[in-house]
């Protein structure tokens, strides 16, 4: 099971009532799409609030999805619709043209997308993207290999272990080091009030 | 979150890393998601380990409030109904009430004559014909009952009320006669529509309808019973205007 395979199983817990499974999946896309949000709504407050609306909107309409798209691709599309509406509904010109949430994903200069960012918030932003890439750089080379081949290159653990000629578990073990090391380094920064309001 | 963080089991996080990508075996998987929902400090390592996930494979991000998932969950708890949803209430309310401001006149007059609601049963005109001619119940029944309790002239309505019946008359032409030769001249008892005259279209006439004494019976009525339950008009007025008169051999029988 990838991790697409894991949006459908915890869509599917959704649709039949379970509001943990949508509660992990606002956590796992909050911060992509508040970013997309961010191209629409210079404001952050405002922002937030969209990224709530947006979430209501698609727990509503989670029974329609049936899983012929990806699910970050539908609640992409609602994000984008629902950041339009706000811009309408507070008599604010939304952009005429759009760009697919493949595309932006992969956009060149997709960090310079929300330049609208106070500061702080861009701060914060520029300062997890390189304790990331730091802790990556930091790593031994088993783990960043195993980390880089699951993250970047999107294998299976299996096609990893195959890669690096290991068991599958020691893998396992590999990648979880791997973010427990950035992990580590991003708790200080995700967990302060002060930094992340 | 903003609840403060515990210790996490290292087993737990290994469990949580593997599940993040797919790997975890399906038993693992139940017992680990039964600890997501009830564990927060498992949860924000959830969101930290999917940003750093978005951060590796260059993805945009922005990081929003700690509180954006609580007030999510909190939003989705209240009860709250869509708007199609809400569309789907009003337009059934709409129908419903549609429906009794059509139906409700009949049951009210059903109710004001002396047979009650439960006796009343629909029939079809063809089976009027062959059945003694019900006793008007209303004005939307325009059989026209003489002082001397005499049935004369039935203008077939589209539901028929049977009950108290009474002998059809065998040849409604001279009976009608009789009717409009007995009833007085008081607008209320006029027959509205003369059985045994078979009128051209426009069934009701436009010239003179003034000086017309069926249409000011109708009015009359009409108005009665308006006062009465300020529903009663609508329905009996299309009765009159759409039902045939038929010939006084056939009275009663609404063929159209």
């Amino acid at each position: 099971m990838g991790e697409n395979e894991l949006d459908l199983e915890l869509v599917k817990r959704v649709q039949r009532g379970d509001k943990t499974a949508f509660d992990l999946l606002v956590l796992k896309y909050q911060h992509r799409i508040g970013a997309v949000i961010g191209r629409f709504v210079h404001d952050h407050a405002e922002c937030q609030d969209i990224a709530q609306e947006s979430f209501i909107r698609a727990y509503r309409a989670i029974g329609n999805f049936r899983g012929d798209s990806q699910f970050y691709t539908w609640l992409y599309r609602i994000a984008v619709n629902t950041a339009k509406n706000h811009l309408v509904a507070s008599k604010r010109r939304p952009p005429t043209s759009d760009v697919d949430a493949e595309d932006a994903e992969h956009f060149a200069g997709a960090t310079r997308m929300h330049d609208n960012d106070t500061p702080e918030h861009e701060l914060l932003r520029q300062e997890i993207a390189r304790e990331v890439s730091a802790t990556v750089a930091a790593l031994p080379a088993e783990l960043r290999q195993a980390i880089t081949l699951r993250e970047i290159e999107g294998l299976s653990y299996e096609e990893i272990a195959e890669t690096m000629e290991c068991p599958i578990g020691t893998v396992r073990s590999r990648i979880f080091r791997a973010r427990e090391a950035i992990d580590a380094r991003l708790r200080p920064l995700m967990d302060s009030e002060r930094v992340r309001p | 979150m903003s609840t403060p963080m515990n210790p996490i089991d290292e087993r737990l996080c290994e469990q949580l890393c593997a599940y993040m990508d797919g790997e975890l075996p399906a038993d693992e998987a139940r017992f680990l998601e039964r600890r997501l929902a009830n564990e927060s400090a498992l949860r924000a390592k959830w969101e930290r380990m999917q940003l750093a996930s978005a951060c590796l494979k260059g993805q945009s991000f922005r990081p929003m409030s700690m509180q954006l998932s609580r007030r999510v969950s909190e939003a989705l708890a209240t009860p709250a109904q869509s708007p199609s949803r809400r569309w789907r209430v009003w337009a059934t309310a709409a129908s419903i009430a549609l429906l009794a401001l059509a139906f409700a006149p009949r049951m009210f007059q059903s109710g004001s004559s002396d047979h009650g609601i439960g006796q009343s049963v629909p029939m079809l005109a063809s089976q009027r014909s062959a059945k003694p001619s019900p006793s008007p119940a209303s004005a939307d029944f325009v059989a026209i009952e003489s002082t001397s309790g005499n049935v004369t002239t039935t203008v077939a309505p589209q539901v028929a009320t049977v009950a108290r019946p009474k002998p059809a008359p065998a040849h409604g032409g001279t009976d009608a006669a009789q009717t409009l030769a007995s009833a007085s001249d008081s607008p209320s008892q006029f027959p509205l529509v003369e059985s045994g005259v078979s009128k051209s279209w426009p069934r009701a006439e436009l010239s003179g309808a003034a000086n017309d004494p069926s249409i000011e019976a109708y009015l009359v009525r009409h108005n009665q019973m308006l006062a009465n339950d300020g529903l009663g008009g609508f329905v009996p007025y299309v009765d009159v205007v759409t039902n045939t008169p038929t010939p006084a051999t056939d009275a009663g029988d609404d063929s159209q």
